[in-house]
Formats: C-alpha cells, sequence, structure tokens
C-alpha cells in the first residue's frame, strides 16, 4: 500500500536497544529558563505537549509583557538524553506555579526526582513548586539560574527559601549544557545518597 | 491564542478519533513508556494508527508519540492500546519503583550518573 | 354621418333638420288649406312638429348615450385586463426582486383611472410589506443561526483545549460535551443554509477524506452506529470541505434515524476518475414511493421552495441547497443491505491531494558524541535584574502558598467524601516517602505531612 503521506518526521530516532525510559522534571516559573535548560543538554529540538490555560491566567506572561490574552498556552516541553544503549533521560520542563497543578499528578508519577530551577528575581515563583514537592515527599535539589553575577551569597537563598539543610542547592547557568548537566548530575548524586539511605535505615 | 488554534485545528473531534471511548484499562501505559511497531500499517487503518507504527519503528516514548500527533496523552494511550491489543505495538515500561518508596534503585541511579557523566 | 363631427354636434345637426323639414310641411301645409281652419290646423301641426323633432332629439341622443357608454366600458375592460394581466405581475416581480414600493410603482405602468390607481398602490403596500416581514424574519434567523455558529465553534476550540490538559478522569465529559456542542452547531448550520446565510466555518486548507468523514459522523447523534469504509488518500478543497460535511452529516442522520438502533450505517467512499463517490447504505424500510419522490425532489436542480419545508424534517433539504451550491449530485436508490442507498457524487474540481506535511527536521543521528556537539545557543538574557538589596530577598514560609492555593481550589470545588474516592498512588506513596526521609533524616525539621497543613485534595487518604 503506497500512503502518500510519506513517512512523518520522525526527530532522531532512539536506537533500538533502547528498553527503558527515566524522567526527571524541572520545575520553575515563567522565563525562570527551563525550557533553556532542557534544550541544553536535550538530543532532541524540545517538544512540547500543548496545554492551555482558559482565564485564570492574569499576569501569566510576566516575562514577555503579554498580559491581555484571556488564554494562554503554556508549552510543557521535554527534551531527552540517551544515556546509553538501554536507557533514555526524558527531561520536562514544567511550569511550577498552582494554576498548573494539573500538569503535575501526570508528570510526577514514576520521576526520578526534581530540578526546582529559580530566578532571584522571581524568587516567590518557586514557593509553590517546593511546598507541592516537600509534601509529596519527591526528592530534589534547587538550582538558581544566573544570567549575571549573583548578587546574593547561596546561603541567603537558602535561608529565603527555608530549605531544608539536606536539599541541595546550586547554581547554574541553563544556557551552558555542562552546567546544566552538572545540575542534573548534582540531583542523581542526591537520589542516590538518599536511596542508599534507604538501604540503611530499613 | 484560539485564532492560532482554530487555524491550525481539524474536524476530527476526538471522540471519532476514539470511537467514543475516553479511557482504558490499560494503566501501566506510562509518558516515558517505549512503543516499538511490530509490523507496517495496512490500507484503511485509521491514519494515527499508520502513523504510530511509522513513527515506532524505532523506540519512542508515549510523550513524543502524544507531542507528534498533537493529540492529548489520554487519547494517545487508547490509540496504543488498540495497537498493543492486536500485537502490532509492543510496549516497554520504565522500571516499577519499589513498593514501599518512590526512589529508584542505586544501580539504575548509577548508570543515569554514568551516563550523564559521558555526555 | 361624417365622422369629424363630435357627437353633441350631430345629436344638434338632426334634430335641426327634422325642424326645417317639419316647419316647411307645416307652413305648406297651413298654405294649403282653407282659411277658416288654418289657424287651427297650424297650432296642431306646430305642436307635432314640434313634438316630433322632439321625439327624434331624444332618440338620437339616447342612442349615441349607449355607443358611448360601450365605448367606455370597452376602455374600461382592457384597461382592467392590463392592470391584471400585465402591471400587476410586473409590479409583484420587481417588489419580488427587491424593489421599493415606491421604485416598483414608478416603474410600472400607471392606469388613468384613478380607482385602479389606488388597487395598485394598496397591493404594492401590502406585498411590500409581506416580503420585508419575510426578509425580516429571514435575516433574523439567519443572523441567530451565525451567533450560534460562532459560539458553537468557540465552545468546540475551548473544549478541544480542556481535553488536552485534563486526563481521563474528565475527558470522558468533556467528549460528551463536545459532541452536543458540534450537533448543535450542525442545527445552526442547517438553520444558515436554509436562510441562505453564510456557511459555518471555512477551512483554510484541504481536508483529507478520513478528517472529512469524521467531520460529517461526528455531527450526528448516533455516530457510533456509523462504520466508515475507506482507504481514500485524497482531500476536499477547504471552501467546499464544511459542505461537503454538512451534507454527509445530514444524509448519515437520515440513514441512522430511519434505520433499526440496533444496525449499523455503512459508508463507502470510493475514488473514480469523475471525482468521489460516497454511499450510505442503511437497512431500515426501503422509503416509499411518494417518499422517495419527495427526497429526489428536495435534492433536484430545483431551487429550494421555502413553502415545501416541514417543521420537522430539514435534512434533505439542506443536503439540496448544498448539493446545489457545490454541483454535488444526490441520488437514492434501494440498498442492497435491505433499506435505502444514497449514492454522494463529489465532482473532480472539489478533490484536490492533502497538504503536505510539515517539513521534517534535518534527523540527527543519536549517537554523536556529546561533547563534540555545539553549545546550544544562548537565549537572549531578560531585562536587566532589578536590583534587590541584600536583605530584601522574600521569605517562603512553608507550605504556606500550596495551602492558600489549595484551600481557594477546596472552596471551588466540593469533593466527595474521601473513601469513595480512588486512592491517588503517587501522593500515597509519596507520604510514605516523606516518611521515610523524616526518618532517615532523624529529625523532624523537614517539611512532613505532619507539619503541613492538610488541605490537597489527594490528602484525604494520608
Amino acid at each position: 500500500m503506497d500512503f502518500r503521506t510519506s513517512d512523518p518526521p520522525v526527530r532522531t530516532p532512539l536506537r533500538n536497544t533502547m528498553t527503558t525510559g527515566l524522567k526527571i522534571v524541572v520545575v520553575g516559573g515563567f522565563g525562570v529558563g527551563k525550557t533553556t535548560m532542557v534544550r541544553s543538554v536535550s538530543e532532541i529540538r524540545p517538544l512540547s505537549t500543548e496545554e492551555t490555560m482558559t482565564q485564570a491566567g492574569l499576569g501569566i506572561d510576566d516575562a514577555s509583557g503579554v498580559q491581555t490574552k484571556s488564554t494562554t498556552t503554556v508549552a510543557f516541553d521535554f527534551g531527552r538524553i540517551s544515556l546509553n544503549d538501554q536507557m533514555v533521560l526524558y527531561l520536562f520542563g514544567a511550569p511550577g506555579q498552582e494554576r498548573f497543578w494539573f500538569l503535575w499528578d501526570r508528570l510526577f508519577s514514576g520521576t526520578l526526582g526534581a530540578v526546582v530551577l529559580v530566578d532571584v528575581r522571581r524568587l516567590a515563583d518557586s514557593w509553590y513548586a517546593i511546598d507541592r514537592l516537600e509534601h509529596h515527599g519527591m526528592p530534589f535539589i534547587v538550582a538558581r539560574n544566573n544570567f549575571d553575577e549573583p548578587a546574593h551569597p547561596l546561603e541567603k537563598i537558602r535561608e529565603a527559601l527555608d530549605l531544608s539543610d539536606d536539599v541541595p542547592l546550586i547554581d547554574c547557568d541553563a544556557r551552558q549544557r555542562d552546567s546544566s548537566k552538572a545540575v542534573l548530575i548534582a540531583l542523581v548524586n542526591h537520589l542516590h545518597a538518599l536511596s542508599s539511605a534507604r538501604g540503611v535505615t530499613r | 491564542m484560539i485564532s492560532r488554534r482554530v487555524a491550525s485545528e481539524n474536524p476530527d473531534r476526538l471522540y471519532t478519533v476514539t470511537g467514543g471511548r475516553s479511557h482504558t484499562d490499560e494503566s501501566s501505559m506510562d509518558m516515558v513508556t517505549l512503543i516499538v511497531s511490530e509490523c507496517d500499517p495496512t490500507p484503511g487503518m485509521q491514519s494515527e494508527h499508520v502513523k504510530i507504527l511509522q513513527m515506532c519503528r524505532q523506540p519512542m516514548a508515549v510523550v513524543e508519540v502524544s507531542s507528534e500527533l498533537k493529540l492529548p496523552i489520554s487519547v494517545v494511550r487508547i490509540l496504543l492500546c488498540d495497537l498493543l491489543d492486536t500485537g502490532r505495538i509492543t510496549a516497554r515500561h520504565p522500571p516499577k519503583a519499589p513498593a514501599k518508596a518512590q526512589l529508584p534503585n542505586p544501580e539504575i541511579l548509577e548508570q543515569v550518573l554514568v551516563g550523564l557523566q559521558n555526555l | 354621418m361624417p365622422a369629424h363631427i363630435p357627437v353633441h354636434r350631430r345629436a344638434l345637426l338632426v334634430p335641426l333638420a327634422v325642424a326645417i323639414v317639419a316647419g316647411t310641411a307645416c307652413v305648406w301645409a297651413v298654405a294649403e288649406a282653407p282659411v277658416e281652419g288654418r289657424t287651427l290646423m297650424a297650432w296642431s301641426l306646430g305642436t307635432a312638429a314640434v313634438l316630433l323633432c322632439a321625439a327624434i332629439t331624444f332618440g338620437l341622443y339616447g342612442r349615441q348615450q349607449t355607443q358611448q357608454l360601450r365605448d367606455r366600458l370597452q376602455a374600461m375592460d382592457a384597461d382592467v385586463a392590463q392592470l391584471a394581466d400585465q402591471t400587476l405581475p410586473a409590479l409583484v416581480k420587481r417588489l419580488r426582486d427587491g424593489a421599493s414600493v415606491d421604485t416598483a410603482l414608478a416603474e410600472v405602468h400607471r392606469p388613468a383611472d384613478l380607482a385602479q390607481q389606488r388597487i395598485l398602490w394598496t397591493l404594492a403596500q401590502e406585498v411590500g410589506r409581506g416580503d420585508r416581514m419575510r426578509a425580516a424574519a429571514m435575516s433574523a434567523c439567519a443572523n441567530a443561526a451565525g451567533r450560534v455558529q460562532a459560539l458553537a465553534t468557540s465552545m468546540l476550540a475551548d473544549l478541544r483545549e480542556m481535553e488536552d490538559r485534563h486526563d481521563e478522569k474528565v475527558l470522558g465529559d468533556l467528549l460528551r460535551l463536545d459532541h452536543s456542542t458540534a450537533q448543535a452547531g450542525r442545527l445552526a448550520d442547517s438553520i444558515a443554509v436554509l436562510t441562505g446565510a453564510r456557511s459555518g466555518r471555512r477551512w483554510t486548507k484541504p481536508i483529507v477524506m478520513e478528517s472529512i468523514m469524521r467531520g460529517a459522523v461526528g455531527r450526528i447523534s448516533a455516530y457510533q452506529r456509523v462504520r466508515v469504509h475507506s482507504a481514500s488518500t485524497v482531500a476536499i478543497a477547504g471552501h467546499a470541505a464544511e459542505g461537503v460535511m454538512h451534507a454527509l452529516a445530514e444524509l448519515m442522520d437520515n440513514a441512522t434515524s430511519f434505520s433499526p438502533p440496533s444496525e449499523e450505517v455503512h459508508v463507502y467512499v470510493e475514488e473514480v476518475s469523475t471525482g468521489v463517490v460516497i454511499t450510505i447504505e442503511d437497512c431500515g424500510l426501503v422509503m416509499s414511493a411518494v417518499a422517495l419522490s419527495r427526497a429526489r425532489q428536495a435534492v433536484s436542480s430545483e431551487p429550494l421552495d421555502l413553502t415545501t419545508l416541514s417543521g420537522t424534517r430539514l435534512g434533505l433539504a439542506v443536503v439540496g441547497c448544498l448539493a446545489r451550491k457545490h454541483d454535488l449530485t444526490v441520488s437514492f436508490r434501494p440498498s442492497s443491505r435491505g433499506g435505502t442507498g444514497v449514492v454522494v457524487m463529489i465532482p473532480q474540481k472539489l478533490v484536490t491531494q492533502p497538504p503536505p506535511l510539515p517539513a521534517p527536521d534535518p534527523p540527527r543521528p543519536p549517537s554523536v558524541p556529546a561533547a563534540r556537539r555545539a553549545p546550544s545557543t544562548a537565549v537572549a538574557a531578560p531585562a536587566p535584574a532589578e536590583r534587590v538589596a541584600d536583605g530584601d530577598l522574600p521569605r517562603r514560609r512553608r507550605g504556606q502558598t500550596l495551602a492558600a492555593a489549595t484551600s481557594t481550589t477546596a472552596a471551588a470545588e466540593p469533593k466527595p467524601p474521601a473513601r469513595d474516592r480512588p486512592k491517588p498512588s503517587l501522593s500515597d506513596a509519596g507520604a510514605r516517602f516523606s516518611a521515610f526521609r523524616q526518618a532517615s533524616r532523624g529529625t523532624g525539621g523537614g517539611a512532613t505531612p505532619a507539619d503541613t497543613p492538610d488541605v490537597s485534595a489527594e490528602d484525604d487518604t494520608l
């Protein structure tokens, strides 16, 4: 049979040997650099599953200064990293505010852990995400995204965010691949430490 | 934003894509479950099934299929289950989190770590 | 009698001649008579002559009057005939064509007779008013239909967006609303078609056959009973796609309505050299000869006669309008399945190839060593930071944002009792994990379910 529609565009196919899909979620407010971070480490151009908010989105587009629309499309985007021949890691960039709660259950089930990306100028945008992660007991680390020279020592941020001491807090530049990579490694190290500790406490 | 959507919209309502179904019993299909085709499309198949079989010649995660088809994940799950039930695709599920807690086991994490470090 | 002498002069001439002759005869007779009887004779003859003259005058006058009346009557007859046969039909036609009463009156022949003029005027006013009423009613219907169409279109778009963002729990309900909205939209489309308003939405690209079929099936109530058999890959030109879908929907709706609810309706799509043939077959009753001829009339090339509309069944009239608009041919025949088969021929000029798929991204081999890949392009740095003084960082208070958010949500949505709801596995597992973390830390310093306000929907299970 001749399908006149030739094969749909398949982006960077995965190796056939892949067996295991894993996921990590990057949460943060608008314009904080989630997509940038996903893009900097992803082997595919970040794809998006469009989620659209009607109303209730006042001030949603703070970053772009467009506030008049009553409907805003939120791209919950994701990228992909082939870790080895069997394992592929999906990175999801998810808006962290309360009004996107509908994304959470779907995203967080089965997730390894989360990175909370914060922008010091809009620190409050991360509060809901951190509350929720703490509440669900989802392991996470916090990364401060710096476009410029940071103005505050990290300890001030920890204080302001009221983070417990065992939650790693690091600096990063989401535009830099190595920096984003370091954030992911920090998260996995954290998870590994927790996971090993579980073995001990059990 | 509506106008952009309307412009890109098709006349296919979702209930006509799923034949009126809105859920599936297959709950194990995660967003990152990898889908692999086991056969080629046949004539008369609905276009979404054709596209899935073509896209998944190499493994592809459910969320990627959803994004490519521009269909909600719930709808994609129904379509995938049709194909799964007839043996046209296979699904490679992510490791189940240990029952006691949500933490993945250290071996997996170690492999992830190595993979990331090799990036 | 010379024709150029006017009637009233003739009426005078004859009595005058009679008077002269009679007078002369009288004078002569009196002169011949014996002298002693002359006076009496003169009086007698004079009187007789006068009487004769008078009688003749009156006789003649009467005859002429009769003639005159007859002539006038004939002229009036001709006038009335012209009024009835030419003037009035012309007037009504002009009015029906949309001319104003004054224009129409000015354009038709104006009768000389005042009464006829009044008849013409009154009729023009009444016909004009009737037409204005019809036009006003039609335009009100068309306008209302257009607004319902617009509402339905935007509701369908909204619903589609909601379907994107809600999972299985809500999806079923949304799909049901979606289906009802699509049917309401079709009804509005039908009224728009019958009132001559513009049809629903215009598609800016060709629509592939599969979508045409789904678009049609999705607008009818019993869509789950329709089985489409198609391997067609052609598309229908955007400008006609809506009309084609609407016409097919009406025919499929008929087929499902006139066949037993347990039976399926089968739709076959076939590409032929002259276009695309779509056959809709049901296994209901075979149409009666009367019904068949009525159906054929409805979908024929005759323009729609609104007076033939029945209140309840508009479908075929709609199909007729759409068929005429898009040059579709619709025919009926007994179905091999036992009911009625409707064959719709979509002409080749409406058939096109599907729009090309968006160009694929150039594939990138997955095995490229990561380190050698160019660093991704940096995004533009956001607007310069407003320098926050060192101590000015806003402070989070644990759990407060979540509590505030969920309390508003909880207030807005009444929740069923906890035990009636399925256990969300995530929060459940999360809760256990929290407990674990607390244990593993050995201190209660972190956020735990115990010191997090029990507010969110999922928390009932904790």
